[in-house]
């Protein structure tokens, strides 16, 4: 029975990586929602961490979250993604209004096969993921209003020696000018540890 | 008259019947002498007129009779002038009465008027240095004013200059200007940003100048007009006054007219009743006209009198108009107050605009106000790496006092402790000096005793040992022993001294490894502060997106949103550019094929515009096309809702309605057929009329369901209770089998 528990509370790599990509995928989403990048009507509610979330059911941005996302696995895989940045750039003015960023620290052992796998039990994991999907939900009250048409791009951080994939290319970081930012919590699977944060355009004065 | 003969005759035949009248004429009766004596000297043109008239009368009684009726004559005339006189008395006295009324009124109105004339002046001087001192206020505003907006006019003109030398300097490479255009253009904006709020706060200035200067116009006329106002019902309470001091006098020429009159009325009567003896009738009536001429003239002075109470009268409603004025000009005096304030804050807003204008008065041009822009923001941010570090070396500092502090305390415990030891040392060195001392002194005497018993046992016994000389041998013995237990303890205390200052020593290193230790740990603690700022700032810069790029590279999608966004767009504006180039092309053809057509003899003008008209067709042509993709979107969109709502009708009622709508029929407007989702094969047909009425047309189906259609449809009117009932029946009929 404990043998059982314990195996049951081990985090492998695979597990981990699921985990965060599940992680991005409703993060991203409920995000995009909450801003009202996009209509309501691209959206549906479905259950996860034991909150009703809002996923993307637009065929076009699906389809796009999809491709990012399967790169992001592969790339958390091999122990190369640092960190993914999800950008808000005006469709007139072309300016960054708010960037989103989740900082991936991951335990190289574990990549690697050399050290033992951690173990975390999944409830505790998902209060984490929880807390982080609440936070995104209360960020409308403290973050400007979006006033012109949105539109975004998902920048990866990787390490250098890993080839770039022929559907990705080489960006800027994308910084904001004047700048204010809020850190958001962080959830940790003992293999991967994310931590969230938002900056946002100041209004000049 | 008539009255008196008779008398004269009835008194006649009387005389006769008692025989009294003698056949001659009897003498007079015996009147005193004095009564004829006793008529006045000064009528003696009256007396004779009289006399004369009596020498017409024979009789006595005539002659009495006579004088009986104009004695009562005179004395109705004296009694009618008395009721006159009464009368005008009593008119005198009401006079007198209104006149003191009047006079007190118009004593009381006059110091009321007084009163607030002084006020009125004293306020009049008051608002009058108001006036004065906010206009010189206003003066000194208005220069200042003047002064800055001299100076932001100027400081305009430089930004203008500076912005046009910015617009020229535009042309630069964009990586250059890149992290100073934005700071720049900030910069501009705040320049330009602040002159808006100086003329902003000039034009506010002038607007409170403007009505400033007129409210204390309109007050300083009001002022003047309640002054004129004043000094006017001044002049006419001294009227007032005057005239009632003459009417005083008056009355007091009347009292005394009056009391004159009476006199004489009193004399008069006195004569009268001496005249009723003698008969100076005609001076009595000539002194009674003269008193009624003299009454008269009272009369009239009355009635003068009474015109000066009316127009006292008409001087208290001027006196009551000049109060409510004096009332308005008090309440004037709260907005000459809030004017004041409102000057006072105007005045405070120019001072701050002031400062700052001040603050860049040393600037010569916009790229001047941006240098000292930079300068005052480096210096800030020295001033704050500056406080920093001041509070660095405080933390530091503080953490060493702490330290030292702590050692010092570790020390002086030290200290005390080895002071106490050195102490207690010192003390059992006294201690056993003192002893030493005792007991050497103990054996001096303990020798000098044996020395005296030796000789005296020598001197008795010779050599020869005996007990005593044991005794003292052990006794020595037991000297030595302390003499060597003396040693011991001096050896004991030497070695105390000696291990007391090593303790002193010992304390004095471990202050001083104290001290080491101290400045240790304050150099690890600021060194653990500036590790943990640095963290802090790193890991603000990886927050903000910063990276190495020696390891990290940032990669995105190809085909991400925003890309998308700017292919569509470069779609859409590359479309719009082919299609006007290919105005353009077939324009060009027109106006070569017109030139050409020109040169051989055709005019021109016609091809221009058609080339013009072939060109707006185009345009049309690309609006209709984007009109069309519109429209097709709107239709699928329709499409989609329209297949969504008959969906959900089918399956909320059952049943699959299709409607089909023929303009040229004229019957009816639409056709809705309805098959029924469940049950039995075949539809029911419905059309709607023009008049919206929904008939049943007959089927197959609504043969076989005529009692259903007689009963709901016919008898009942009601299509929804003809639907429902065929859908229970058909459910009852599933749900049967």
């Amino acid at each position: 029975m404990a043998t059982a528990q314990a195996t049951k509370n081990q985090i492998t790599l695979k597990g981990s990586v699921a985990t965060v990509s599940e992680f991005f995928s409703h993060a991203l989403s409920s995000i995009l929602y909450q801003r009202g990048i996009y209509a309501p009507e691209s959206f549906e509610p479905r259950k996860a961490y034991g909150l009703t979330v809002m996923a993307v059911k637009d065929d076009k941005l699906a389809a796009y979250l999809q491709a990012v996302l399967q790169q992001f696995s592969k790339w958390l895989e091999g122990g190369a993604l640092q960190k993914v940045v999800l950008v808000v750039t005006g469709a007139s003015s072309k300016e960054v209004l708010e960037r989103w960023t989740f900082d991936i620290q991951t335990d190289k052992g574990v990549v690697a096969g050399s050290a033992p796998l951690p173990e975390k039990s999944e409830a505790q994991i998902t209060q984490e993921i929880q807390a982080i999907i609440r936070q995104i939900t209360a960020s409308v009250t403290f973050l400007p209003l979006l006033q012109d048409t949105c539109t975004i791009d998902l920048l990866a951080y990787t390490d250098k020696e890993n080839e770039v994939p022929l559907d990705w290319e080489e960006s800027d970081p994308r910084y904001i000018t004047n700048a204010a930012d809020v850190k958001l919590r962080a959830f940790s699977t003992k293999v991967h540890n994310v931590e969230a944060l938002v900056q946002f355009k100041t209004e000049d004065d | 008259m008539e009255g008196s003969s008779v008398e004269k005759s009835a008194k006649r035949r009387r005389a006769g019947e008692l025989g009294l009248l003698p056949a001659a004429t009897p003498p007079p009766p015996a009147w005193p002498a004095d009564a004829f004596a006793s008529l006045p000297a000064t009528e003696p043109a009256a007396a004779r007129d009289d006399a004369d008239e009596d020498v017409g009368k024979p009789d006595v009684f005539e002659y009495f009779a006579q004088r009986a009726s104009k004695q009562r004559e005179l004395e109705e005339e004296v009694a009618r002038l008395q009721r006159r006189g009464a009368q005008l008395a009593a008119r005198v006295e009401e006079a007198e009465l209104t006149a003191s009324q009047l006079r007190s009124e118009a004593a009381a109105g006059t110091a009321r008027q007084q009163a607030q004339a002084a006020q009125l002046e004293v306020q009049l001087r008051e608002q009058a240095e108001l006036l004065q001192m906010e206009v010189e206020r206003s003066a000194g505003l208005g220069a200042q004013l003047r002064a800055a907006q001299a100076a932001a006019e100027a400081a305009r003109q430089r930004a203008a200059e500076a912005q046009a030398a910015a617009h020229a300097e535009a042309a630069q490479p964009a990586a250059a200007d890149h992290p100073a255009g934005p700071a720049a253009g900030e910069l501009r904006l705040q320049v330009t940003q602040l002159q808006m709020q100086v003329e902003q706060l000039a034009a506010d200035k002038e607007d409170g100048e403007r009505r400033a200067a007129e409210a204390l116009a309109t007050a300083q006329r009001r002022c003047e007009n309640e002054a004129a106002a004043a000094r006017m019902l001044q002049r006419q309470l001294e009227e007032a006054v005057a005239l009632a001091e003459g009417a005083s006098a008056a009355r007091h020429s009347l009292e005394a007219a009056l009391a004159g009159k009476e006199q004489e009325l009193v004399a008069l009567q006195t004569q009268l009743e001496g005249a009723k003896s003698s008969g100076g009738d005609g001076v009595l009536v000539k002194s009674l006209r003269n008193q009624l001429q003299e009454q008269e003239a009272l009369v009239a002075d009355a009635r003068r009198l009474r015109e000066q109470a009316h127009n006292v009268h008409v001087l208290r409603e001027l006196l009551e108009r000049a109060e409510a004025r004096a009332r308005q000009a008090e309440e004037l005096l709260p907005d000459a107050a809030d004017l004041q304030g409102q000057l006072e804050a105007a005045e405070q807003q120019l001072q701050r605009w002031r400062v700052i204008v001040e603050g860049t008065a040393d600037c010569a041009g916009p790229e001047d106000v941006l240098h000292l822009l930079n300068s005052l923001q480096q210096r800030q941010m020295e001033a704050a790496v500056q406080a920093g570090d001041k509070c660095e070396e405080i933390a530091q500092l503080r953490s060493a006092a702490a330290a030292a502090l702590a050692a010092r305390v570790e020390a002086e415990a030290a200290t005390t402790a080895a002071q106490a030891a050195a102490g207690d040392a010192a003390s059992a060195l006294s201690r056993a000096e003192h002893k030493l001392v005792l007991l050497s002194k103990e054996r001096d005497g303990l020798k000098g005793i044996l020395a005296s018993y030796d000789e005296e046992y020598l001197n008795q016994h010779g050599a020869e040992l005996g007990p005593q000389q044991k005794r003292i041998v052990e006794l020595e013995a037991q000297v030595g022993a302390l003499h060597t237990h003396v040693a011991a303890l001096e050896e004991e205390l030497g070695s105390r001294s000696s291990e007391g200052a090593t303790v002193s020593a010992s304390a004095r290193e471990a202050e001083a490894r104290a001290a080491d230790a101290e400045a240790r740990a304050a150099a690890a603690a600021a060194a653990a502060e500036n590790l943990a700022r640095q963290v802090a700032l790193l890991q603000e810069r990886v927050g903000r997106g910063e990276y190495n790029a020696a390891t990290t590279r940032v990669l995105h999608f190809k085909f991400n949103p925003e890309a998308e966004l700017a292919r569509e767009a470069k779609d859409a504006r590359l479309a719009e550019l082919q299609s006007e180039n290919e105005a353009l092309r077939q324009n060009i053809g027109r106006m070569e094929a017109a030139q050409g057509r020109t040169d051989s003899g055709v005019g021109g003008g016609g091809g221009m515009r058609v080339a013009q008209l072939e060109g707006q067709v185009n345009l049309l042509r690309r609006k209709l096309a984007d009109l069309q993709k519109s429209m097709d979107r709107l239709q699928q969109v329709f499409n989609k809702q329209v297949t969504q709502f008959r969906d959900a009708v089918c399956m909320l009622f059952g049943y699959r309605i299709d409607m089909a709508a023929d303009p040229s029929a004229r019957e009816f407007k639409a056709q809705f057929s309805l098959r029924p989702q469940h049950g039995e094969e075949g539809q029911l047909l419905f059309r709607m009329l023009r008049d919206n009425r929904m008939v049943l047309v007959p089927t197959e189906l609504s043969g076989r369901l005529q009692r259903e259609v007689e009963t709901f449809i016919d008898r009942f009117r009601s299509i929804p209770a003809f639907t429902a009932n065929l859908t229970m029946d058909w459910f009852q009929k599933q749900t049967q089998c």
